[in-house]
């Protein structure tokens, strides 16, 4: 399996404030990785690193092979690398339309995108034209998805995407984010809360703590320590 | 009575050309750019320069003013906002910077007047250019009227069909809400920004090319109009660029009508800023989204 994503010792923060220290990772074609660990672990800051939203002091992240650590993130975007925030996904005072126009990397494109659109989420045909400000939690999520997958990433990076949500309808969410895998043909790197259906959704994960790796392997190994999961994870 | 209507319409129109800048700066880089009036001066003399060497109107060089303009504001950006804003510059920093910038643009006008009297044997402070006079409706009013309104909604126009008919401006808007999530999905935010920076200064720079015509001119003159503008943004609503358009006409039209009214009270026009300044207060204490609360909310 070749790698597609590759993060070699990587010490991050945000300026004076170290946060990461030393993580490694990769992620190979297909492959859906879980980033679990507590509250204020470092989580959003690793995917923030890898995307270029933060501090690098050393380390580096490779993308396709390419060296990206000094890379700006629209450049990245630019790749195939794909980032959904934990808030803050949308544009709230654009309509849905223009938030998809803006996903596009070419924006002649718009109808077909919407076409798209329309088949992978009916429920947002209706809405094109409203200012998502006016939509519900659940809306704006679908729009924000819609418009990572409008720009055929090859790896796509969640940020909580389940964190407003029900944790019967999260679980459903995390498989739905998972099937990208074999509908679309992406890797994905999923943070979540929902620690034990991300691990039982994903190949491989990555459990930080305090902004160090603590376990980085398989995701039946990790349920499989009893410890780990039992101090850090509440399983 | 008539004069003092034509006056207002002129200086309003071009607070509009200035105050839109004002807020799309304000929205981009949170800055209040004390350093834009400058960029009207430098407007009316790259205009007053070509129309000399070029022996044509003033009227004809716009494209000259609106080039300056926009390319010292521009410059401004990549210089000083930008670098500042990335290292976390707050907005007072910000402030403080830009009316560095402003005395740099305005002492450089200083000397660059100096020089263009000697050089091209032609006033250079303290000037008026005269005007072509033209028959309206069967008045006499100043070719400034028509040509001045007609340059500010032919801008004004068209910065609205880039902002919400463009894939570049919904792009700017995009990233002036999230630059973040702009940066994201692949938008050069700096390159976004950069742009409307350009734009806010070319605007600037057409209001110069009018000035002469209705006060007179030196390298300080643009540098005047900084407080009305500023009310305009205030009276408008911050961050609402239809909103500053409106407070333009608003601002203009009180500004001169008021002082007019003053005048023949007897009161000395040299009070007129205050009026700009009353402006500022009220809406801050009585209405602080200004005029736009009237259609958003
Ligand atoms: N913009 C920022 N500036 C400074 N420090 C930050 C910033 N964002 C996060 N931090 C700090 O970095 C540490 C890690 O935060 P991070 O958001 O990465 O954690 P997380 O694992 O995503 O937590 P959660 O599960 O609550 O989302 C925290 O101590 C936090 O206070
Ligand atoms: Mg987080």
């Amino acid at each position: 399996m070749s790698l597609l994503l590759e993060v070699r010792g990587l010490h991050a923060g945000y300026g004076k404030i170290k946060v990461l220290s030393g993580v490694s990772l990769t992620v190979g074609e297909r492959e859906v990785l879980a980033v679990v660990g507590p509250n204020g672990s470092g989580k959003s800051t690793l995917l923030k690193a890898i995307f270029g939203l933060c501090t690098v002091y050393s380390g580096s992240v490779l993308f396709k092979g390419v060296d990206i650590t000094g890379l700006p993130p629209h450049k990245r975007s630019l790749m195939g690398l794909g980032y959904l925030p934990q808030v803050g996904n949308t544009f709230e005072g654009l309509t849905v339309r223009e938030n998809l126009l803006l996903a596009l990397h070419d924006g002649s494109k718009l109808e077909e995108g919407i076409g798209k659109v329309a088949e992978l989420m009916p429920e947002l045909g209706g809405l094109l034209d409203r200012r998502v400000r006016t939509l519900s939690g659940g809306e704006r999520q679908m729009v924000a998805l819609a418009m990572v997958l409008l720009r055929n990433p090859s790896l796509v990076m969640f940020d909580e995407p389940t964190a407003a949500l029900a944790p019967r309808v999260a679980r459903r969410v995390i498989e739905r984010i998972a099937a990208l895998r074999d509908e679309l043909g992406v890797s994905v790197i999923l943070v979540e809360q929902n620690a034990r259906a991300a691990l039982e959704a994903s190949d491989r994960a990555l459990l930080l703590v305090s902004g160090q790796p603590r376990f980085f392997g398989g995701s039946s190994e990790l349920l499989g320590e009893r410890d780990l999961v039992k101090t850090y994870l509440g399983l | 009575m008539l004069d003092v209507l034509v006056g207002a319409l002129v200086y309003s129109n071009l607070l509009a050309l200035l105050a839109i800048g004002l807020s799309l700066m304000l929205l981009t880089c949170r800055v209040s750019n004390f350093a834009h009036g400058d960029v009207v001066t430098t407007g009316l003399y790259a205009a007053y320069t070509a129309s000399v060497l070029l022996r044509v109107s003033p009227y004809a060089c716009i494209p000259f003013a609106l080039l300056a303009g926009g390319l010292v504001s521009l410059l401004s950006f990549l210089l000083v906002f930008d670098p500042l804003r990335r290292a976390g510059g707050g907005p007072v920093t910000l402030m403080v910077a830009s009316m560095a910038v402003g005395i740099i643009i305005r002492y450089s006008l200083h000397a660059y007047a100096d020089v263009m009297q000697r050089t091209l044997g032609v006033y250079t402070r303290q000037f008026v250019l005269s005007d072509f006079e033209l028959q309206l409706a069967g008045l006499r009013v100043p070719g400034v009227l028509p040509l001045s309104s007609l340059t500010a909604a032919v801008l004004l126009v068209s910065l609205y069909v880039l902002l919400y008919r463009t894939r570049l401006g919904v792009a700017m808007r995009a990233a002036i809400e999230n630059p973040q999530l702009a940066e994201s999905l692949g938008i050069d935010v700096k390159r976004v920004f950069a742009i409307g920076w350009f734009l806010s200064g070319a605007l600037a720079g057409a209001a110069g090319v009018f000035l002469p015509f209705r006060v007179i001119s030196d390298p300080d003159v643009g540098w005047s109009m900084l407080l009305p503008a500023f009310a305009s943004v205030v009276v408008g609503g911050i961050g609402s660029l239809a909103g500053s358009v409106a407070g333009a006409y608003v601002v203009g039209f009180s500004e001169l009508l008021l002082s007019y009214l003053l005048a023949t009270l007897g009161v000395s026009t040299a009070y007129r800023p205050l009026i700009s300044f009353a402006a500022i207060v009220a809406t801050l204490l009585l209405r602080p989204k200004g005029l736009s609360s009237l259609w958003s909310r």
